[in-house]
This record gives C-alpha cells, structure tokens and sequence, in this order.
C-alpha cells in the first residue's frame, strides 16, 4: 500500500500534469490570431513587451491601476508562494545549507531557513486567507464564484496549513524529505516519511496538480499567452510622408 | 421570449435577406450556436485563452462602466463572458466532466442564448476591463465574437443590421444615395463660399489626388461644421484632396457584428483608393471605424499600395510643418477631451489630439479618469438604438459624472458614435456642455 502512495502515484500524477499542461499550450498555441488585438499604449519592441510580462507576473501592474486592496492580497499571496516554492527547493535539496554559499555557518544557515520559511508561510496563509475571505463575503464576489473557485481555495488552505503544522508543531526533517524525493527522482525507492502530516500535505500537493490543467490554475502559464495577445510590439504600416 | 420584446430591436427576415444572414427557428437556436461557437473556437485564439485562463478575481468588475452605470451582476465583464463560459466548460472545455461542472458548466437552452442577446448588446466594446485584467482579459473580443455569432443564428440587431445593409447599398451608413450625397456636398461647399468668402472645393473622385479623405458620413449632414474644417484645412494647407462617391462612410459597423460587412467596406475603400491614385487615405472622425484600419487592415487587405493615416496625423503634420496655423482665441471656453475607446486603448491615438487642442484652444482642461483609462461614452459598438434610451442612459452614467466634474463648456469628442450619443445622454444626466469634434475647433481656430 505504501509503495503504491509513496512509489507509483508521484509519478503518474507528474506525468498527467506535465502531458496535461502541455496539452493545453498546444491547444491555444495551434489556434491562429486572425486580428492584431494591442491595447495601447503598448510596448515598441520585443524586449518591451517582455518587460511588461515581467512587471505583470511579478508586480502585478494592472491589479495595482485597480482597488489596492485585491492588489495587496493577491500579490502577497503569489510572491510568498514564489518564495515558498523556491524554498523548497533549496531547503529540501540542500537540507538548509543553501546559506554557507554566502558565509553562514552550518547552524546559522539552518536557522535562516527554517526564519525565512516561516515568514513566507505566514505572508502566504494571510494572503491566502484573504483571498478567501474576500471571495466569500463580498456579494458581487458570491455572484461570480463557482465551486471550483472554492475548491481550489480549500486545498491551498489545506497545503499550507498542513505546511505550516509540520513548520511549527510536528515536524518532518529536512533530510528525510529529501531522502524521499531524490530516491524518486533517481528511480531508487525510499519509503514515505512516516509523518501524518507530511503525507496529508504531500496528497493534498498531488490532488491540486492532478487538478491543475483542468482548472483555473492555468492562469499561471495563461497569462503570458493571453497578455501576449494585447502587448506584442506591432509594425504599422510605413508612412510615405 | 418573444422577439418583439427585445431590446435592443432584433432584425426581420428583409434585413437578414439583406445580409445573407439565415433565419433561424428558436428551437434550432441552441444546437445552431453550438456549432457556430466550435468553428470560433478554431479561429479565435483569443476566445479560447479568455475563456481558459480567467481566475473569477473580480478586478474587473469595478471598471466596467456598463456595471457601474446598470448596476446589473450580469453586466460585471467577468459574469458577461461566464455566460459563454459555462456552454464552453459543458461542452468544449478539456478534462473529465466532474471538473467541468464543478467550474460552472451548463447546457445551453434558449434562455442562454435570450441573456447572450441582452447582454452582449450592453457591452460597448470598450476594452477597459483589457487593461485592468491582470491576464489581459479583452472582453470586446468576445462581445465581437458572440454579436457575429447571434448574427449566425439571425439575430443581429435591426438597427445594426440596417446600417450594414445601407453601407453595401450606397456606401454610408445613412443610406443617402449619390444624388443626395453629391447634392449636401454642393450645398457645402455654398455655405463655405458664404462663411469664409473664398471658393473652397469639396473635390468628389478626382484622379491623381493626395489624398482620399474618407469622413463619417453623419458628418456630412449633422456635424457639417466639422466636415467643413477639414476642407479649409486642407485648402488652407495646399493638399489636393478628394472624396470618393463610391463610400463617404469610415465608420465600420461590420466590426461590431459582421465580419463579412467588415471586409466588404475596407475592401471598397482600398478599391476607390486603387482607382483614384491617391498617395493615401485619410480616416475621418470615428473611433473603431479608425480601430478597423489601423489594427485590421492587415489582415482584411493584405499589404496596401499606399498608408492609411488618421485625420488628426494628417493636420498635426501640417501644424508641425508650419503649412497652417491656428488662432486659440476663437476657442476661448473651456475646454475638455474625451478619448474614444477605439483611439486611446485601441488605436494608437492619445497624444497627436492633445497636441492639435493644445494649439487651437485657450482653455484645455483634463478629465479624470483619462487617455487609455477614459471611460466609454456608453453608445459604443454601436448601442445608438432609440428603443434602447434607457440603457444608454446607464451606460453613460459614469462618463457624465467625469465630464461634469471638469466644469468644461466644451466637451471635445471626436468620433462619431460619441458625437452620437454623448448630448442625449449627458441632457439626461443634466451635463451642461456643448460636445463637439476635434475637427470643429480647429476649423473655428483655424487662420484662413
């Protein structure tokens, strides 16, 4: 049973993710854009409009010509996720030691990563709580939400609250996740990290991908589609003056 | 629902006739939509990203002046493009159907396509919510696409049905025939003889000209003034220029609803352009008429032999060239501009007509929100239907507050859907101002 969980799914569902993903870029990217759509003013160059998706994705600019206040959670939300994301892949890969690059000590570097661990997953459960609360109390927010909207607010609640369980009561090591993961990454099986609350986290994680290219969640590869659509640089014809 | 009770009016089997468009039996509607919005799908990238990627954030919601003014859930542009969304998730949309329907998926049935009908007609095709969407979402995008789609299923507007059936029969959206046409002209030129004491021509097809300016056609008998600045400017500026009497029409209601209305007004333009010889073609005051050149014509006419530029390109051109000059102090009011949607966000033309009010008017003041965030005049994609007064009116709301808290007396809008709708509906909202185009203050400032 356990190998099934910790041994065979992980890989059926990053293979169903990535082919899912994959699917769904092919099927916008093979759709022709018959019409030039820009919305002016609009970047001169390529570089330009790459710029503006960066200034997008990573400042959320056009939230920000909005209401502040959906700006501020949401932005929150992203970049601590951001951070956690990128987290993980130091602190699991590295067991903490990341910070020794730049002249930490061996305890310092551990400690600077569980600091800036917790940090970002507090940043991340505010935003992500007011997110959520926004969505359920405003009635505008009520009339446009459907249960998938809901739905993935849940179980980001529950990947970040089981995170934050195993952050500040009851913890999993560093080393025994990264035994696990890189054991799967190298076709060498290690099992599960006997922890509740590292397997409720690690399921949860795998449901919210197995959901991912259904989903909303596209978003996060959409949006450079779609706003390449309405920033791309576009000739004019030439004007004989 | 009956077809009577519809606002805006729907068309009847004649107007249809006069489009190729075919009738179709209520019951049919919803599998007839169905096949239609699978063939847009294939075509329209931009449907199928909108439809996909959008997150229910609501940002959008608080931008839109249709919601602002009609306070109406359905008219938030994330609850207008859901309408499609959820016929998209129940039958397009990729993945197991329990997903599907957790994201709002629902059959299509008659009622769907009755609140297309309604609400796709309260959308201006503003792109506003475009640049307050943090994926860019362009609502327009789908207005354009569900309005050709309804078209499909036989029910486009009447008033846009009979517009584009009046373009392909005489070439302006008037429905004037060349008699009448040539005849207002001459009319013109009269009162231009009368007012200015010189003999400015009003050139109809002549070959070899500079330019081919091509006006909106309301200008050639509502705002007249406007019409008659631009042949002093050109008189004044020593351009030879000319109309065409195949079209004296720039504003392209295809746009909003017909694709194939759209090609067959720019292809007829190119063409009289073609046989005349010009240098160019010069758009006259009208924003998505300006949208369709400067954005489509690629795509509809492939390269052409010659530029297209915008009046206000033109004329600034000349100021800088120092070929004509203009005299502030025959504006002396106050003075404001509002951006036609389809010049700010989608047309590339914000500053060139601050520059040219600048130098023809003393007393120029901003409006707040303006330029590429300015609100729609809310008669936009052609909403300029009497049956639908009371929905313009809502539609406007937010704009009227804007221009009354400048104080202007004068509130410049230069295109003419705005010109259109803007005195109704500012009259309603008790607005006290004059609207007028660009093209009539330069002409009043211009030094003859």
């Amino acid at each position: 049973m356990s190998s099934l969980f910790g041994w065979v799914i992980p890989y059926i569902v990053v293979l169903l993710f990535l082919g899912g993903m994959l699917l769904r870029i092919m099927s916008w990217l093979k759709i022709p854009v018959p019409f030039k759509l820009t919305v002016f003013p609009c970047p001169k160059t390529r570089a330009g409009a790459a710029a503006d998706l960066v200034t997008e994705s990573v400042g959320f600019k056009s939230l920000w010509r909005g209401g502040k206040g959906l700006w501020f959670m949401s932005w929150l939300f992203h970049i601590s996720l951001a951070f956690i994301l990128i987290g993980h892949f130091f602190g699991i890969g590295f067991l903490g030691q990341q910070f020794t690059w730049i002249g930490a000590t061996s305890e310092q570097s551990l400690e600077l990563s569980v600091l800036f661990g917790t940090y970002a997953g507090v940043a991340l459960s505010l935003g992500l709580l007011l997110l959520a609360i926004r969505r359920i109390t405003s009635p505008t927010m009520k009339f446009i939400s459907s249960f998938a909207d809901y739905l993935v607010l849940v179980l980001l609640i529950g990947i970040v609250g089981s995170g934050m369980y195993m952050r500040m009561f009851h913890g999993v090591t560093y080393e025994a996740v990264h035994d696990y993961l890189i054991g799967l990454i190298t076709f060498h099986p290690v099992p599960l990290p006997d922890n509740m609350a590292f397997i409720f986290h690690f399921t949860l994680v795998q449901l919210l991908l197995l959901y991912f290219p259904y989903s909303k969640l596209l978003h996060s590869c959409g949006i450079f589609f779609s706003r390449w659509l309405i920033v791309r640089p576009h000739e004019r014809q030439v004007i004989i003056k | 629902m009956s077809e009577q009770v519809r606002i805006p009016y729907v068309a009847r089997e004649k107007e249809l006739k006069d489009l190729y468009l075919p009738m179709v039996a209520p019951e049919d509607r919803p599998q007839t939509a169905l096949e239609l919005l699978g063939e847009m799908l294939k075509y329209k990238r931009s449907l199928k990203l909108y439809l996909d990627v959008c997150t229910h954030c609501g940002a959008c919601a608080e931008q839109c002046h249709s919601y602002l003014g009609t306070k109406d859930p359905y008219n938030m542009p994330v609850a207008r493009v859901d309408l499609v969304r959820r016929v998209y998730k129940q039958v397009f949309a990729s993945g197991p159907s329990f997903l599907r329907t957790w994201d709002g998926a629902k059959a299509i049935d008659q009622e769907t396509i009755d609140l297309w009908y309604k609400y796709f007609h309260q959308c201006n095709q503003c792109r506003r919510c475009a640049i307050f969407c943090p994926k860019g979402i362009d609502t327009a995008e789908v207005t354009i696409a569900m309005r050709e789609l309804l078209a499909h299923l036989g029910m486009p507007s009447r008033f846009h049905a009979g517009i584009a059936k009046n373009m392909a029969k005489t070439g302006n959206n008037m429905g004037n025939p060349l008699p009448a046409v040539l005849d207002g002209i001459e009319f013109l030129e009269e009162e231009l003889k009368e007012e200015t004491g010189l003999d400015i021509p009003i050139p109809v097809d002549k070959e070899g000209a500079e330019v081919l300016f091509n006006p909106s056609s309301s200008d050639l008998y509502v705002n007249t003034d406007g019409f008659m600045a631009v042949a002093k400017i050109f008189y004044k500026a020593g351009v030879s220029w000319t109309l065409s009497s195949k079209i004296t029409e720039t504003a392209n209601f295809g746009l909003f609803f017909h694709e194939p209305s759209m090609r067959e007004h720019s292809r007829l333009l190119v063409q009289a352009g073609k046989e005349l010889g010009v240098k160019r073609l010069v758009a006259g005051e009208c924003g998505h008429g300006w949208r369709t050149w400067r954005m489509f014509t690629e795509t509809i006419n492939g390269p052409l032999p010659f530029p297209v530029v915008h009046l206000f390109e033109e004329v600034l051109g000349y100021l800088r060239d120092g070929r004509i000059k203009f005299d502030k102090s025959m504006n002396p009011e106050v003075v404001t501009y509002h951006d036609p949607c389809n010049y700010a966000r989608a047309g590339d033309l914000i500053n060139q007509p601050r520059e040219l009010l600048s130098a023809c008017v003393q007393n120029f003041v901003e409006m707040t929100p303006t330029k590429e965030l300015s609100f729609c005049c809310g008669g936009g994609s052609g909403i300029l239907m009497d049956e639908a007064m009371k929905i313009r009116e809502a539609l406007a709301q937010p704009k009227a507050e804007c221009v009354r808290s400048t104080g202007a007396e004068i509130l410049c809008a230069p295109c003419a859907i705005c010109k259109a709708q803007l005195p109704d509906v500012l009259e309603h909202h008790k607005v006290d101002v004059t609207v007028k185009g660009l093209s009539d203050l330069m002409g009043r400032a211009l030094i003859l």
